[in-house]
């Protein structure tokens, strides 16, 4: 019998239909039973399926073990049985395949438990399981091994890295399914999904279930451009109708067929069906691709990367890629404390920024001393793609390290780095190889970086010659051949460019960490920028910078043309070592508005919130020779006055009323050193606390943030206050009110306590409550003196509370 | 955006604001995001519904609530999940409000809670969609503290789920801590035993050998 992808390449091969649903149909598959359990129980019922294939034109049929993992037998107490069923299902497979000639595929489908992120599953423990059932199977016997129905392309290449151990040199068909064709339920693209699995080296991808041919035809089309391995497609016979309270795959094995041949003139090599296909669909297929040659896919080999959901390429088009470098601890304090701390909240707000700045890749690197690095790499990588979608590149010195990373990426990545040391070159490149990543590669080696470009250059094509023998093709590598500081060697300038220069001869890209070569030197961003715009003519294709850096875009952008000569480098280094000094020309700020009579501008700071600038015009107001109170009575309590009432008209929202409320506090702060003791008028005194149990207090804090600016003493007691300390505290300092918080049913019910607790010592505050679920009705019930309803109803309240008690 | 500000009180068509108020929400729900580790935890349990109680024989749970059993009425099945996005976005919080930010404070608040019913309604689809794989339809969610179920039961829940493992835990007042946490339990009903019309019978006689 003539190997599979041999016959493959001059054949269009003909897959079977559905399993599960013609079993669903013959009734010996009960509804809630174990359709693999029938591999032991019934396997006359699945070889007489596998002959029906077989005899209506099938290549290949696939085996009765789609859900044969350890978990999913477990579902059904199958778990002990797990060997024998897969095993038993490639034999019966094979033996109704003996007489015909035809394939038998051992099929392999999702665990059913998600993999981390998205669940509980480590990815080592999910390879174990897919390696046990790939074992069992090849044992029974399989000329391939299909991976099939995939959604999570994490647990896919879980499944793929398992294959490719345990089955050695049996050929890998990895499949996903993308929903309308376009997306995995995870947000997998079909482009992304070829991309990694090109990569990976499977020897077919294709896709199959979904909601028809029709739908499939766009995923073939977005697969087909990014791979040049075999494609396979098979679809449901159309999407499952309900007729009369029955499924129905509407789709005829005509209409079937007609699709079949449009995907062979797409490229597809291999074609069958998913659910709701019957041996029928598969005699019109035959009918219809008899004879077939397979036709050839346009396969540009370009350097990609992908993430989950995206895939990002270097062509004309997108050159030069940028490489954000800020995930990286070095000379970050913060950083390195929160990395120690194995927190991601820094990791993943530069991540979110990098990405919005336009970085096409995203650099990770969490070497800390003293941490260890397998962990935090893995949160790192974990934080960085919940939050963005740029394809990562694993920034570490650690084999060990960057493999736990490799295992989490959700997509093709970039390993940053090797480097010409054996050692490095053993460690690194096989670990490209099994997970499917590009690297980088620095042109040193143990003597260090070496002085000029030809040695650099040297280097690099050592390197590329051992990632070939290993399978890794020459578009995954990229080339950097290092940037060295001017200030202290500047000739090194002209190797860097013209390394960069005769990479590009020889179709290698490069990349460069630019920012490296102002290091020590004055006005280093315009140095910067000024070789990345050189670079760039010189050749330059990817670039690791700071993604904030708005220059180093613009020249991205630009693309300026400049000559590659020595006279050009010769001018940027004079340029960037004879730095004239800059003159500091500040600009006299004029703020908008400075026309404006400073009461206006303050009644406006306070209407808009404006924090910044309010004490500048106190100041102002101030040396006009306007009272302190003045200020107070007759511009900023107005002005907070209108707020209240924009709010009630809800002209306003909160956000608006806070800062108001904070802009008029930051007036206060300042007018406060102006009036002198005694002059200030005691209005009252409010004693305000989230109740006992309690842990919510953004309501609290807003009442006190908008009611501190009338003039009142407040004094904040937090929260979870027991209703002990807040009559104590009520008590020792005077109180007029008390106000009281809750957010929650059970701990409402502390109000009612407090207020009791005051009954029964004779002490007559006021009280006022509020929170979330508190009410009138509540309030009434527990005898408290007021309800309010949010904090500007909570000024007015105030007021005529204070007017009761004085 | 739009259900934070909503969240905020503002009014589609009343509500004026200008692109600096917008700015600086924008800003902090972009801050949010940073601080949002989404986290949960499910299971599917056999669910026993009598008059004003739910029993889950499996977790050893009574629930009594009238409200529930309605809801739940002709289920099988019932999912309890929990779900949480973390304790740093409270954290934030809480700095804010030291620090005298208080309309920061509101606003990032009110992306947690926004964030954390996305994801409970996200969780929600999950079990949705698992319901449906094994021949189940699923009934809208239902939290302790809507109708009659006592919020006491949320820290069943969570000793059930081992919430531990997805770092939420209950305070002895029952509040769930971290703050922007969600417990609910979503009814499971078996759907029609609905064969497959056999459209292509005559090819497929399995019992031929």
């Amino acid at each position: 019998m003539k190997k599979i992808l041999t016959r493959l390449k001059n054949e269009v091969l003909i897959y079977d239909g559905a399993l599960g649903t013609v079993l669903q149909e013959t009734g010996a598959l009960k509804a809630g039973a174990c359709p693999e359990e029938l591999n032991l129980s019934r396997p006359d019922l699945i070889r007489s399926i596998h002959l029906d294939y077989i005899k209506a034109g099938a290549d290949i049929i696939e085996t009765n073990s789609f859900g044969g993992s350890r978990i999913k037998l477990a579902a059904y107490g199958l778990e002990n049985d797990a060997e024998r069923i897969n095993y038993e299902a490639a034999r019966i497979a094979r033996a109704a395949a003996a007489s015909s000639g035809a394939y038998v595929a051992g099929s392999v489908g999702p665990l059913d438990r998600q993999i981390t992120p998205l669940g509980d599953l480590s990815f080592d423990e999910a390879v174990k399981i897919f390696e046990d059932q790939i074992r069992a199977l090849k044992k029974g016997g399989c000329d391939l091994i299909i991976l099939e129905t995939f959604a999570d392309i994490k647990e896919l290449k879980a499944a793929f890295i398992a294959a490719r151990h345990v089955a050695g040199e049996i050929p890998v068909q990895a499949q996903m399914t993308f929903e309308g064709g376009e997306r995995s339920t995870y947000g997998t693209s079909p482009s992304a999904f070829a991309v990694l699995f090109n990569s990976l080296g499977s020897d077919i991808i294709g896709t199959n279930c979904s909601t028809g041919s029709k739908e499939l035809i766009k995923a073939i089309k977005e697969i087909r451009p990014y791979t040049n391995r075999f494609i396979s497609c098979q679809p449901n016979a159309g999407l499952p109708e309900l007729r009369n309270g029955r499924t129905y795959f509407p789709e005829s094995p005509k209409s079937f067929a007609k699709y079949a041949v449009e995907f062979a003139k797409l490229g597809v090599n291999l074609i069958g069906g998913c659910c709701g296909t019957t041996p029928e669909h598969i005699n019109e297929l035959k009918s219809v691709l008899k004879n077939r040659k397979p036709a050839r896919g346009k396969y540009v080999p370009a350097f990609r990367l992908s993430s989950r959901t995206k895939v990002v390429e270097l062509n004309a088009k997108t050159r030069p890629l940028i490489i954000g470098e800020r995930i990286n601890p070095t000379g970050k304090k913060d950083l390195q404390e929160e990395i120690r701390n194995g927190k991601t909240t820094i990791i993943r707000r530069e991540a979110i920024e990098e990405t919005k700045k336009g970085a096409d890749i995203l650099d990770v690197n969490v070497g800390v001393p003293g941490c260890r690095e397998q962990e935090t790499i893995v949160s790192a990588v974990e934080a960085v793609q919940a939050v963005s979608e740029a394809p990562i590149s694993i920034d570490s010195a650690n084999p060990l390290a960057i493999e736990e990373a490799l295992k989490e990426v959700a997509g093709k990545p970039l390993i940053n780095s090797v480097n010409g040391e054996e050692e490095k070159i053993n460690s690194v490149l096989p670990l490209a190889k099994k997970y499917g990543a590009a690297i980088l590669v620095l042109t040193l080696d143990k003597c260090g970086i070496p002085k000029d470009a030809k040695a650099r250059v040297k280097i690099a094509a050592r390197i590329i010659n051992k990632a070939a023998a290993l399978g890794i093709p020459r578009e995954d590598m990229i080339i950097d051949p290092l940037t060295l500081a001017i200030s202290a060697k500047p000739e090194q300038a002209k190797e860097t460019l013209n390394a960069i220069k005769t990479l590009k001869k020889r179709g290698f890209p490069s990349s460069l960490g630019v920012s490296n070569v102002s290091f020590g030197l004055p006005n280093r961003r315009k140095i910067n920028a000024d070789f990345f715009s050189l670079a760039l003519a010189f050749g330059l294709d990817l670039a690791i910078i700071n993604p904030s850096d708005d220059n180093m875009f613009r020249v991205a952008k630009q693309k300026k043309k400049r000559k590659t000569t020595d006279a050009e480098i010769k001018k940027f280094l004079k340029a960037a070592l004879s730095p004239v000094e800059e003159v500091a020309k500040k600009k006299l700020e004029v703020k908008p508005g400075e026309h404006k009579d400073v009461k206006t501008r303050l009644k406006e700071a306070v209407l808009y919130g404006d924090k910044e600038n309010i004490v500048s015009y106190i100041e102002e107001a101030l040396s006009n020779g306007i009272a302190p109170l003045e200020i107070n009575s007759r511009i900023l309590i107005p002005a907070l006055e209108i707020v209240g009432e924009k709010f009630g008209k809800r002209e306003y929202f909160l956000p608006q009323v806070i800062l108001s409320a904070e802009a008029v506090q930051r007036a206060f702060g300042r007018l406060k050193k102006e009036i002198k003791p005694g002059e200030e008028e005691d209005k009252g005194t409010i004693v305000i606390a989230t109740v006992e149990g309690d842990i919510h207090d953004i309501g609290k804090n807003i009442v006190i943030s908008v009611l501190g600016n009338h003039g009142y003493k407040i004094l904040d007691l937090g929260r979870s206050v027991p209703a002990d300390t807040i009559i104590k505290e009520a008590v020792k300092n005077k109180a007029d009110i008390i106000g009281l918080s809750a957010l929650m049913t059970t701990t409402m019910i502390q109000m009612e306590r407090v207020i009791r607790e005051l009954k029964k010592k004779g002490l007559n505050f006021k009280t006022m409550v509020g929170g979330a679920v508190v009410t009138g009705a509540f309030a009434k019930e527990i005898g408290a003196s007021a309800y309010a309803r949010d904090a500007i109803e909570a000024v007015n309240i105030v007021k005529s509370l204070m007017k009761e008690r004085r | 955006m739009g259900l934070v500000l909503s969240r905020l009180k503002f009014a589609k068509y009343k509500t004026k604001a200008d692109k600096k108020i917008f700015t600086f929400i924008s800003d902090t729900i972009e801050e949010g995001y940073s601080l949002i580790e989404p986290k949960a935890v499910y299971e599917i349990f056999e669910a026993a519904i009598k008059a004003g109680e739910v029993r889950f024989p499996e977790a050893k749970l009574v629930i009594k609530s009238p409200a529930l059993a309605k809801r739940l009425k002709g289920a099988q099945k019932a999912a309890l999940f929990a779900c949480t996005i973390g304790g740093d976005l409270a954290d934030k919080v809480n700095g804010y409000v030291a620090k005298g930010e208080i309309a920061r404070a509101t606003v990032l608040d009110a992306v947690g809670s926004e964030a954390a019913e996305a994801l409970a309604d996200r969780i929600d689809d999950a079990i949705k969609a698992k319901a449906k794989e094994e021949g189940y339809a699923a009934v809208a969610r239902f939290s302790p503290g809507y109708g009659d179920w006592t919020i006491f039961d949320q820290a069943k829940i969570l000793k059930i789920l081992r919430s531990g493992k997805i770092g939420v835990k209950a305070t002895k007042s029952y509040i769930m801590v971290p703050e922007k946490s969600v417990t609910a339990c979503i009814g499971l009903i078996k759907r029609g035993q609905r064969p497959i019309r056999k459209v292509y019978e005559k090819n497929i006689n399995p019992t031929k050998k």
